[in-house]
């Protein structure tokens, strides 16, 4: 009989606290491994476009969700430390050195997180894999989607097991550290004594989310509307709405005045003198599930805001195939495209080729400087697309008709100015060969989605008279060639497109390979200041189709492939959304299974207490329910509300208004909100019935 | 007001049977201050805790106020012990998270009762035990005579027709425990209290009209105390010195 096979007994005897710290390990470990498998995988890289919004954003989320585990675990594991405490406190009580049990405690920590996380962390592997299959199904498969392993998500998945085994093995040293044995005995009643709770918190509370919510989104958007400054720091303004949350969960938890409603008072009593106590705590941990909450409806709502976005499919203000390349460029002719519509037993409609100038643009545009939107006059500064009349009504059909000495701006479909650019802005432009210059002055904007998307800031359409007259002399280096038309059959289109695309992309030339931004009038300004041209460089024609499209200058516009693309790409953004929302749910599902567990082990006595007092059956459930009700329906309905509060101040502070998708998107999140209350009741009643057994009302 | 008649309890630990309680009898009149004393081992605590039908006996019956309480169900035993006994342990039992005149409400609370009626009887209580001032504090806030006194005056909430106590001065320093004995002669002067206690406490006990002394789950003696408490007090010393033991508690 040794000190070891004592302990040995003792952990047998006690399996079920090492089995809730090691199934929360496990989980930690195992949902963090599986995002990291498929978020730091090929496939996913590939797809989210470098420092784009989100990329932050699913790096954002991921953060908050490694956070949330790590709180989850070492939450679990102080209830771990809490029943270890008057084992402890036992032996040093009879004469047990310190250090040996600091010894037992980390063998003891190191197995059990050592097993949990390698577990996790393999069985992250096919779980990632099972997921990606299921959504596989909804994309086209091929072999950029196909799954691909990154040992960066492995690498990930380790990084954050090592972390985990610090915090507990901080815990577990802070845990053997304490000095005092009558402490290390007594911690298992230890009580948290909160200091009277003014009742001024909870409506404090809700202005400081409100304003936190609302400055956070919208003093940045109003600073640089009225100002034209940008606010710095505005996002810690959230950090307002964070202590408002912890303000409102602090009142609701402990507070209860004797006011007029005595009756509600004493009835609820008992169950609030058990919040009290633990209230900052409790409080603490609510505002975990409420950030995790949140997080969980931020997720849905980013992948509501890419699958509702619809634009790609609507053809009123464009056309199926749309393509512009320098004229220099020996391209696809109309006989290519007729041979290969023949081929896939296409009929070509509405076929439109012409001709755009490339001139030189005086405009106001507005810059950021120094913390400042400044408006700037861009004097001859880059260049622009422009029409004349004719070319715009040969290629769109639309009948426009523009005044002398004045220009119309091409814009999308249903466009709303941003801040940057302004249709009225240009005012002067000049034919870079020969120098002629010609005023102008704003004539309106037409809509024609594919012909926008073709020049920076806008395309513009000019008077016939005007473009003859400013495009005279102007070398084959400046034009462009235009050339759009439709399918009969769009929605069948998409071998024929898939196949003109492979024959654009073998016609292109160095003529063509140039960047989105680049712009070859800038390039020639920064040559003669002899500065380097930031978007200089080549694309690689023979590298990824999705990535070559999203960077090019000349992007054919073929729009079966781009709802095509568009859809995997959303596919993979909802999916990642979706996966963060299955991650954060398990969490909040596991912090408040554990939390309702403790609770009804650390008050078992004093539900044993009632019944001594002659409180029945039902008066002791009904203290139990109202107790575990508050930790499960407080943070709901704070976490869901300040997800669709969140999520209606994006779509509005975004751009003034609330578009139809919009709606569509927050009554869904309504619907998300219902699906986490249910489930959120489901686990309320599965820890519920457990609880009751513990305190012995069944 | 309490009657035992052939009780019988016996713990069964695998085959062996301990009997604990012999066909114990005696009665505890209406106002009157009863103390159960004895060895460890004699039975003082499972005799109380049979009659809180905390746990359930083998023979006999208990009467409360003539009412057999033997075998009742779950649901009227809960209800019996909220508004007929009254209950003060040595470990206090008060709910942290209450203040004290909460704690003192809490046996009309779970009964439902009025709440103007149920403050007026708690104010009273508080004021005849001399805890208003600390009304409005924690029990963390108090110490162990101002607890006991407040779980006292909590047993009287419910007029119970007797008040069972279990070691109510084990945990407390001489001078508290003389607070909650004055507590105790309080409650039977001013409200014609009945109060059974088990005790291993001889000076607590000389407080009482009557001693119980237990030894091996039989009554040994009854001890009415007919003079002065100090020589009320050296009988039960020598009763107890000829049972031969300390009178540690049997739980």
């Amino acid at each position: 009989m040794t000190i070891n096979s004592f302990h040995k007994k003792l952990r047998q005897q006690n399996k079920g606290q090492y089995s809730l710290l090691s199934f929360c390990i496990f989980l930690s470990v195992f949902l963090v491994s599986a995002f990291s498998y498929m978020y730091f995988g090929q496939t996913v890289q590939d797809f989210l476009p470098e420092g784009g919004d989100t990329r932050k954003l699913a790096s954002l989320l991921l953060a908050v969700t490694m956070i949330g585990c790590s709180i989850f675990t070492a939450y679990a594991s102080t209830l771990f430390f809490r029943y270890k405490s008057r084992e402890y406190g036992i032996f040093l009580a009879l004469g047990e050195s310190r250090r040996s049990l600091k010894r037992i405690l980390f063998r003891e920590l190191a197995s059990v997180t050592l097993s949990a996380s390698i577990s996790g962390i393999i069985l992250g592997l096919p779980a990632s894999w099972l997921i990606w299959k299921v959504f596989e199904t909804f994309l086209i498969s091929n072999e950029e989607t196909s799954y691909r392993f990154g040992v960066t998500g492995l690498l990930a998945g380790i990084g954050f097991a090592v972390i985990l085994a610090l915090i507990l093995s901080l815990m577990g040293r802070r845990f053997v550290n304490r000095s005092d044995i009558i402490d290390i005995l007594k911690a298992s009643q230890k009580t948290e004594m909160v200091k009277e709770i003014k009742p001024w918190l909870l409506p404090v509370g809700i202005l400081l989310v409100i304003l936190g919510i609302l400055l956070g989104l919208g003093l940045n958007s109003f600073a640089v509307t009225v100002f034209h400054r940008s606010f710095p720091g505005a996002s810690l303004y959230y950090l307002l709405a964070l202590a408002g949350i912890y303000l409102i969960l602090l009142s609701v938890v402990s507070q209860s005045r004797l006011g007029r409603n005595k009756k509600k008072f004493y009835q609820n009593m008992v169950s609030v003198s058990l919040m009290r106590f633990a209230a900052k705590s409790t409080a603490r941990n609510m505002c975990v599930i409420v950030l995790l909450l949140f997080a969980c409806m931020f997720s849905a709502f980013y992948g509501l805001l890419y699958s509702n976005i619809s634009g790609v499919t609507n053809l009123t203000n464009s056309c199926g195939f749309a393509m512009h390349y320098p004229s220099e460029e020996d391209q696809i002719s109309k006989e290519d495209i007729d041979r290969t519509a023949a081929k896939y037993q296409m009929e070509i409609v509405g076929y439109g080729k012409e001709t755009a100038a490339n001139l030189v643009i005086s405009y106001k545009t507005r810059d950021y400087d120094n913390g400042k939107y400044i408006t700037v006059d861009a004097a001859e500064s880059k260049l622009a697309l422009f029409f004349s009349s004719a070319a715009y009504h040969t290629l769109t059909g639309q009948n426009v008709s523009v005044a002398s000495g004045t220009y119309q701006a091409v814009t999308p479909t249903d466009y709303k100015e941003n801040i940057w650019d302004f249709m009225d802005g240009l005012y002067e432009i000049k034919n870079p060969d020969t120098g002629k210059a010609l005023p102008l002055t704003f004539g309106g904007a037409l809509e024609y989605d594919a012909l926008y998307n073709m020049s920076h800031p806008y395309a513009y359409v000019l008077n016939d008279a005007d473009y003859a007259a400013i495009s005279e002399g102007l070398s084959s280096m400046y034009t462009e060639q235009v050339c759009l038309f439709d399918v009969a059959d769009l929605d069948h289109s998409y071998s024929f497109a898939k196949d003109l695309l492979n024959q654009y992309i073998a016609h292109a030339t160095g003529l063509s390979n140039h960047y989105g931004n680049y712009d070859m009038w800038e390039e020639q300004l920064a040559g003669k200041q002899k500065e380097d041209y930031v978007y200089a460089g080549e694309l690689d024609y023979s590298g990824s189709v999705i990535q070559l499209l999203g960077n090019w200058k000349y992007s054919p516009q073929f729009v079966i492939i781009t709802r095509q693309d568009y859809m995997q790409m959303i596919c993979v953004y909802v999916m990642l959304c979706l996966y963060i929302f299955i991650i954060t749910l398990s969490a909040v599902a596991v912090m408040n299974y554990v939390r309702s567990i403790s609770i009804a082990e650390n008050n078992k006595l004093l539900f044993q207490n009632l019944e001594k007092l002659g409180a029945n059956t039902g008066y002791r459930r009904k203290i139990l329910k109202k107790q575990l009700a508050r930790i499960y329906q407080y943070p709901t309905i704070l976490g869901c509300l300040t997800g669709l509060l969140f999520s209606l101040g994006m779509c509005v502070i975004n751009d003034r208004r609330l578009t139809i998708s919009e709606i569509q998107s927050l009554c869904i999140m309504l619907g998300i909100s219902a699906f986490i209350m249910v489930f959120q009741y489901l686990l309320y009643c599965r820890a519920k019935n457990q609880a009751e057994k513990i305190v012995g009302i069944i | 007001m309490l009657q035992v008649k052939h009780l019988n309890k016996t713990y069964q630990t695998g085959t062996n049977v301990y009997p604990v309680l012999k066909d114990l009898s005696f009665q505890v009149s209406k106002g009157e201050f009863v103390a159960v004393m004895g060895p460890s081992g004699s039975g003082k605590t499972t005799l109380l805790n049979c009659i809180s039908c905390f746990i359930p006996h083998d023979g006999g019956h208990i009467l409360l106020n003539g009412r057999d309480i033997s075998n009742l169900s779950e649901e009227k035993l809960s209800q019996i012990r909220n508004r007929n006994l009254g209950f003060v342990f040595q470990d206090f039992m008060l709910l942290d998270g209450l203040t004290i005149f909460e704690n003192i409400c809490l046996p009309q609370v779970i009964a439902g009762k009025p709440i103007p009626q149920m403050e007026a009887k708690a104010h009273k209580l508080c004021q005849l035990f001399g805890i208003t001032k600390i009304a409005e504090k924690y029990p963390a806030e108090v110490s162990g005579g101002e607890k006991q006194r407040t779980a006292v005056a909590r047993a009287l909430m419910n007029n119970p027709y007797i008040i069972l106590a279990d070691e109510p001065t084990g945990n407390l320093d001489s001078k508290s425990c003389k607070a909650v004995i004055d507590a105790f002669l309080q409650a039977k002067e001013q409200m014609e209290a009945t109060i059974f206690m088990v005790t291993h406490d001889s000076y607590a006990a000389s407080f009482c009209d009557r001693v119980v002394v237990l030894k091996d789950g039989a009554i040994h003696q009854e001890l009415a105390r007919t003079g002065s408490r100090q020589a009320f007090m050296d009988e039960l010393l020598n009763v107890l010195r000829k049972l031969g033991g300390d009178t540690d508690d049997d739980k």
